[in-house]
């Protein structure tokens, strides 16, 4: 089995990505997470089964000395970010005054060994309000469209208001995706017998938990 | 609420034999979770005084309809006699859930006088010579019963004392510093000035973001404390003023929920009083401020009864490699509010507020000792993710008698001397 983290900051739908993958389902009215939360589920990589145990992290900042602890054990980790916040990415504008809410995850291959969730939050959705800010963004962050989700064929209807994407089920298996996509770097994890404490990601996780991005 | 009335038609048809039986206005309760939503009182001695065994049900016999061939006497007789059995059997059935609704409703009567009986107790007895009594064993027995709503606030509140001398006035001056802060935030405008200690602007201003953010991750479920429910503002206000009381601490995750628990049983002030006194105690400072050091020497202390009282587990666990820091962060900074529900949470803080730190880690070994069987029989994730997601459904008078089987003396070493000594053994 492998150990695989959810890391990231907080707020930016860690528990929720999770529970999507292991359930299938959106979560409504969750509570944040304080130290760990588990998940676990088994899936098929390339002709293999892999049992997942996933380890939920806390986001809060002053949490980072007990998720540091968890590294060693790990064959992987999702990091989970809000593309709307500035202290996240490092490039990203944040349009002022937005509220977090829903969002959208993208996974984006950076590095052999490193795949990264970004996970889009924009209240707006959930507010029915924020399409103007939708097609801005759709103008800044075309990438957010050219996911390798597999899914193709998102059928985003700016013109419906009040449509949360994630309720629609537009973005349906998104968690899944965003899990799978990882899973091979994990098993790699798991076969080569390295823990993430132990890799050398340049632009990985290391940047984002020393706050150096 | 819970009830439907049904009416069964039982239809046997055969060669020779044809009845009808029609159960009418049976009432059935759903086995659900939902049944153990709290009636009110009222509802129940209703519902209880509805009952009456013999109007409510009838069993018909019918004969063969007309137009089929009479049946023999023998087979008539037979039917007769099946039926009768019937009528018997569910009278029986009848009276056995009517003396079962009776003592049911004799016990939640019991239970309500002794509620009462608690609140006079606490209200006239112990309240007013709080000093003198608080410390006797009967008063002590009282509380581990679980001390009534109506007075939980005013116990909690004297229990946990205010050592910092925080007066009302003193958070009106937080709360309005905070407002500030908060209000030079959203305009962008002045910088706020720089006098908190080791933390960087940046990061106030991030702790003031997730406290927006966490509050509407807080009991999400009541909806009371999420935009536009009642205490939204409290909560936020409460959170504020202590960041600008204690900017060495600021706001750290997991203080929500203890902030919520104080809202629904105190005044604002009150409440933002007990809850810096609350978090200003050793066992919480170290927590709040993620020192992991301490952490570790909780750890460890907690192992040392955990090993003591539970050893079968306690190897499994050490086997399994599942460390208490990955249970025990949750349960201890929320003080058991996120993991059990509201009503068992709140027994669990009086007697914290009884017993101090130690109890919330028997707490924990007595949830361990509830579910040992099920436990040694699970691997590290299945454990994990049981302890970290408890069943919604615990019985709160089970839980507080494996609590009360944990003893908390370690080769004649209490609580406080095992800690002392794991400060040196780290």
């Amino acid at each position: 089995s492998g150990e695989f983290l959810v890391i990231g900051s907080a707020g930016t739908g860690k528990s929720c990505l999770l529970h999507h993958f292991i359930e299938s389902k959106f979560k409504q009215d969750s509570n944040h997470t304080i130290g760990v939360e588990f998940g676990s589920k088994v899936v098929n990589v390339g002709g293999k089964t892999v049992k997942l145990q996933i380890w939920d992290t806390a986001g809060q900042e002053r949490f980072r000395s007990v998720t540091r602890s968890y590294y060693r054990g790990a064959a992987g980790a999702l990091l989970v970010y809000d593309i709307t916040s500035r202290a996240d990415v490092p490039g990203d504008e944040r349009a002022d005054g937005r509220e977090r809410g829903g969002g959208v995850p993208e996974v984006r291959p950076h590095h052999p060994q490193q795949d990264r969730v970004r996970y889009r939050r924009n209240g707006n959705w959930e507010l029915g309000s924020g399409i103007g800010n939708w097609d801005w963004e759709l103008g800044t962050g075309n990438w957010v469209w050219e996911l390798e989700l597999g899914t193709g064929n998102w059928n985003w209807d700016p013109g419906r208001e009040g449509l949360d994407p994630w309720e629609s089920g537009i973005l349906g298996n998104l968690g899944i995706v965003a899990f799978l996509k990882c899973t091979p770097n994990v098993l790699h994890g798991i076969e080569s017998g390295t823990g993430i404490g132990n890799w050398d990601w340049g632009l990985g996780i290391w940047d984002w938990d020393w706050g150096l991005n | 609420m819970h009830r439907r009335n049904l009416t069964m038609r039982f239809l046997r048809h055969g060669p020779f034999g044809h009845f009808l039986l029609k159960f009418q206005n049976c009432e059935y309760e759903e086995k659900t979770g939902r049944a153990q939503r709290p009636l009110s009182p009222k509802q129940n001695v209703r519902k209880n005084l509805d009952f009456e065994p013999l109007s409510t049900t009838a069993l018909i016999l019918e004969d063969r309809p007309a137009n089929l061939p009479a049946k023999p006497a023998e087979e008539a007789q037979k039917h007769r006699q099946q039926y009768e059995e019937m009528v018997v059997q569910a009278k029986k059935r009848e009276l056995k859930e009517a003396q079962k609704r009776k003592k049911q409703l004799e016990e939640r009567c019991k239970l309500e006088d002794s509620i009462g009986n608690a609140v006079l107790t606490w209200n006239n007895e112990i309240l007013p010579n709080w000093e003198t009594m608080c410390c006797s064993r009967k008063v002590r027995e009282l509380w581990w019963q679980g001390i009534p709503p109506s007075v939980r606030g005013k116990v909690w509140s004297l229990a946990i004392g205010n050592e910092l001398n925080i007066t009302h006035e003193l958070y009106d001056i937080c709360l309005a510093r905070a407002k500030e802060k908060w209000r030079s935030l959203s305009t962008g405008g002045a910088e706020v000035e720089c006098e908190d200690a080791g933390f960087s602007a940046a990061d106030r201003e991030a702790s003031l973001e997730l406290i927006k953010l966490d509050i509407s991750r807080t009991f999400p479920s009541l909806c009371i404390f999420q935009q536009g429910g009642p205490y939204h503002d409290t909560l936020h206000s409460i959170l504020g003023a202590y960041t600008c009381y204690r900017p060495d601490v600021g706001y750290v995750q997991g203080m929500s929920f203890i902030a919520a628990v104080l809202i629904l049983n105190l005044d604002t002030a009150d409440a933002f009083i007990a809850f810096s006194n609350l978090l200003n105690k050793p066992c919480q400072m170290a927590f709040f401020r993620v020192d992991h050091g301490l952490m570790l020497t909780y750890f460890a202390a907690f192992e040392v009864f955990f090993e003591e009282n539970l050893p079968k587990l306690f190897a499994h666990f050490k086997k399994n490699n599942l460390t208490p820091d990955i249970y025990l962060i949750d349960w201890i900074f929320t003080l058991y509010s996120k993991s059990l529900p509201l009503d068992l949470a709140c027994r669990v803080w009086d007697v914290f507020c009884r017993d101090g730190e130690e109890f919330l880690f028997r707490t924990a070994l007595g949830i361990l000792k509830l579910f040992e069987d099920i436990l040694t029989k699970m691997d590290f994730i299945h454990i994990a993710q049981f302890l970290t997601k408890l069943p919604e459904d615990l019985p709160s008078e089970e839980i507080f008698t494996s609590i009360a089987a944990i003893q908390m003396q370690s080769r004649n070493k209490k609580w406080a001397q095992v800690k002392r000594m794991s400060v040196f053994g780290n």
